[in-house]
């Protein structure tokens, strides 16, 4: 334990000594965040322009359905103009969606009750109000919309805050996983594969030290540094909000949404840095060990997109034990206010499980001389 | 004369990468870098092993400080097994090569404090054999700057001072002198004479025949990964410089082709 703490100590003070290593570790995740989402708020305030009038082609929706989409149209003082087709003239809408003269078509099969949304995603237009629809839909009917056969009601009322709330709710995942990513690369090549490519690592395993104790002091010191950086990222998230939502007001989240980030963020840190710390301990330099990384980060970014299009797995509670794949999900019902106590409490654990296998994998191999001295 | 370390038939094989096998040319994915090695040291003498690069020196010297494992055969360092107790061997060894392998963005006085924690030394202990080592290496008007801002000179202080931090008994040096100036070259040097007059245990790998003459009691000459000429320094050089020595000996494994 002693050990442990002592190479614990040593990667904190590598960072902790360096001004440019705070700024760049600790401060910057959580600028960059705030920045960006600032600019991204006023993006998104020129995708769905209040003032503009949009028109919405529609064919079977119900009722029902008609109405919520129009209350919460006109409560975000957004006109919008629904026009009914019959069932032949649904091809030509969609060759004019295709072709950019029309803008969105909704399609409800009144037996199944799904829900079709057309739309061109090459166009800021209607990708802007298929992003609203789709965000309105997915807030008020609980299950997924594609195949949502029995949904219930839930009561919301609709702002334009929360329009634009719903359209940050499918980005952001993507987003704070990508620099959860860019955290855990910041330290963790650098502490493990920097080592190996410098060779200090054989100074370090020449003392009378167990090799299990230095791989837990340094992924426990990269934690605690990814941690720092994680809740950087949350500040800058937090502080970002008022702006993204494009309203003067700031944001009051209750504190069950606080909790839920704090603990979904803490724990997806934990495990990313988990696995950087394996891939970079069997990376020959640092170079290598994040040519490695990427990948895995590439697919998380594509992971946490999936809630952009409303795609999930299953609707079973086992699906929130698969990491990042939980984040998104958590994530995205977090900002949408649909946090749920089962899938939380199921992610966190399996984060934490997954980064302590991870651990384990990390002290093996730090054993393993073709690991730590191939060349 | 009581063993300090013992090596007995040791083996150990590499497998080699692409990438390997091509900068060694050749198509074979195993290569035998210790092969049957087999030599004894004694307290208080320095050892040489003398050879060319890919001998198996580095190998041999690694496998005594523990960084990886024989395949075969067993290595004993002041009795202790060093497969069975590693973290023992490690206690009572000290391990240092002249490439230089301290992190640039310490100074020497915090690598000096964390690797003396890591070997478990007293703190009043500790700062006592630093002011000494300090001293003796003249590091202290540079022990506050970092590593990376160090000449090469400073720095093989540093990871000397360092690696005697916990004043073992046992010194394991792998090719001490190379590619250092002439000036830190003899601080090294006249360190080694030091040490072996205080009777310290010092094994050490080169291909430098100066420093084999200059500090060596006996010399084990290593070819393809086994000792296959082995003395005293007095016994070896009776007739011929150890550099005629090892040539001769080289020319009679393959022909004029040395």
């Amino acid at each position: 334990m002693k050990h442990i703490l002592i190479v614990m100590r040593k990667e904190l003070a590598r960072v902790f000594t360096d001004k440019k290593l705070i700024f760049t570790t600790i401060i910057l995740p959580g600028l960059l965040l705030f920045v960006v989402y600032s600019l991204m708020g006023s993006a998104m305030s020129q995708m769905v322009e209040p003032e503009k009038a949009y028109d919405i082609y529609e064919y079977g929706l119900t009722s029902e359905v008609r109405t919520v989409l129009v209350t919460a149209f006109t409560e975000a003082e957004m006109e919008v103009n629904f026009i009914s087709v019959t069932e032949s003239e649904i091809e030509g809408i969609q060759n004019d969606i295709e072709s950019e003269d029309k803008l969105l078509l909704i399609h409800m099969d009144p037996d199944t009750k799904e829900i079709y949304l057309y739309y061109n995603d090459g166009n800021m237009d209607s990708l802007g109000i298929q992003s609203s629809v789709l965000g309105i839909l997915n807030a008020v009917y609980n299950q997924t919309i594609i195949n949502g056969v029995q949904y219930k009601i839930l009561e919301q009322t609709f702002s334009k805050n929360d329009l634009s709330f719903n359209l940050v709710a499918m980005i952001l995942p993507m987003l704070i996983i990508t620099f959860l990513f860019q955290g855990a690369l910041a330290v963790g090549p650098e502490s493990i594969a920097g080592d190996k490519e410098r060779g200090t690592i054989a100074t370090l395993l020449s003392t009378p030290t167990r090799r299990s104790h230095i791989a837990l002091g340094k992924i426990f010191s990269l934690s605690i540094l990814s941690v720092l950086s994680s809740i950087s990222s949350f500040i800058g998230v937090i502080l970002s909000l008022p702006k993204l939502m494009q309203s003067d007001t700031s944001i009051t989240f209750d504190f069950s949404t606080y909790v839920t980030l704090f603990l979904i963020l803490v724990s997806t840190t934990l495990v990313i840095i988990s696995i950087v710390s394996v891939i970079s301990a069997t990376a020959k330099n640092i170079k290598e060990a994040t040519t490695f990384v990427t990948p895995l980060m590439i697919l998380s970014m594509m992971i946490g997109m999936t809630t952009m299009f409303s795609f999930k797995i299953s609707d079973g509670a086992w699906t929130y034990a698969i990491p990042i794949y939980n984040t998104a999900n958590i994530l995205s019902e977090a900002f949408t206010g649909n946090i749920n106590l089962v899938p939380l409490v199921v992610a966190v654990v399996s984060n934490l499980l997954f980064t302590v296998i991870f651990a384990f994998i990390l002290t093996k191999m730090f054993n393993s001389e073709k690991m730590m001295f191939t060349k | 004369m009581e063993k300090a370390i013992e090596v007995k038939n040791v083996v150990k094989t590499f497998t080699l990468s692409k990438k390997q096998q091509k900068i060694n040319q050749t198509n074979e994915k195993l290569k035998v870098a210790v092969n049957g090695l087999s030599f004894d040291a004694y307290k208080g003498e320095i050892y040489g092993l003398l050879g060319s690069n890919g001998a198996g020196k580095t190998t041999t010297l690694r496998m005594l400080s523990t960084l990886i494992k024989p395949d075969e055969g067993t290595l004993y360092v002041d009795g202790i097994n060093v497969v069975e107790d590693p973290i023992l061997v490690r206690s009572k060894i000290g391990f240092l090569t002249s490439e230089l392998k301290l992190e640039d963005f310490f100074t020497t006085n915090y690598l000096y404090d964390f690797y003396s924690d890591l070997h478990n030394i007293d703190p009043e202990v500790r700062e006592a054999r630093k002011s000494e080592l300090f001293k003796r290496f003249e590091i202290t008007d540079f022990a506050e700057v970092k590593i990376g801002d160090l000449s090469t000179g400073m720095r093989q202080k540093a990871s000397l001072a360092i690696s005697l931090a916990q004043d073992p008994k046992i010194i394991i040096f792998d090719e001490p002198t190379n590619g250092l100036d002439v000036l830190t070259a003899k601080i090294v040097t006249d360190f080694l004479l030091e040490l072996k007059q205080k009777g310290y245990t010092i094994i050490l790998s080169t291909h430098i025949f100066s420093l084999v003459e200059k500090v060596c009691d006996r010399v084990g000459i290593m070819v393809d990964g086994k000792v296959l000429l082995e003395g005293t320094l007095d016994e070896l050089t009776k007739e011929k410089s150890i550099e005629d020595v090892f040539f001769n000996l080289y020319s009679s494994i393959y022909g004029g082709n040395v």
